[in-house]
């Protein structure tokens, strides 16, 4: 191989997101607020929130926010929070019901944004028209290849 | 065939271009960056520097 890099992923395809999260076993609901403890609950705290000084169940913030299978009402959810320069990022309450949100969509949302990764890789692959093949891995890896020919 | 292998863990990704020779290997993965998000890192590998070195034997052959 010639070169490696490493990316940090962007949340910039609220659509792609959402399919992402259902083909996970999670539903998507429209609403502007998610299901939570409070501000400073342990390891949810996020420094967007502290900027935008959100307090308890947020409001008005979210584009959208989802659950996990099994979900039921009382149950911590996750918010998919569009930020000021227009991309997204996922958010939750890790604590008491939001290890469920953990087991079902990944740390921080790592499972979703390795599904989003791949789509978008797969979609980039097919403008340049190249083939592309999406494989799971022992470990959880997600990965595309993508053939070129020449 | 060259290839380029894109693989995601934990929401992190990383792009590898297999079989390029050189520069070309920038190009190649270029969209894929684009597309993804933003780079933090990119390390040539022994085959990136060996490309390179050939093509500067070639030219400096044609001198």
């Amino acid at each position: 191989m010639s070169h490696i890099a490493a990316i940090d992923l962007v949340i910039s395809d609220l659509p792609l997101v959402e399919a992402v999260i259902t083909d996970l076993g999670g539903v998507v609901v429209d609403q502007s607020t998610y299901t939570w403890y409070g501000r400073n609950v342990g390891d949810s705290r996020d420094a967007v929130f502290e900027a935008l000084e959100i307090e308890g169940v947020t409001r008005g913030v979210c584009a959208k926010a989802f659950r996990p299978a099994g979900w039921k009402p009382g149950d911590y959810e996750g918010g998919i929070v569009r930020l000021p320069d227009g991309t997204y990022r996922l958010v939750w309450d890790s604590w008491s019901t939001g290890r469920n949100l953990d087991a079902a969509f990944g740390k921080g949302g790592g499972r979703i944004k390795d599904h989003m990764g791949a789509a978008l890789s797969i979609r980039e692959a097919a403008r340049q028209g190249l083939r592309a093949r999406k494989t799971i891995e022992a470990d959880g890896t997600v990965a595309v290849d993508v053939f070129v020919e020449g | 065939m060259k290839r380029i292998r894109l693989t995601f863990k934990d929401g992190q990704a990383q792009i590898q271009a297999i079989g390029f020779q050189g520069p070309a290997c920038l190009a190649a993965t270029k969209g894929f960056e684009r597309a993804l998000g933003t780079v933090t890192s990119d390390v040539k590998t022994a085959e990136y520097r060996q490309a390179e070195h050939a093509v500067d034997a070639d030219r400096l052959s044609e001198r």
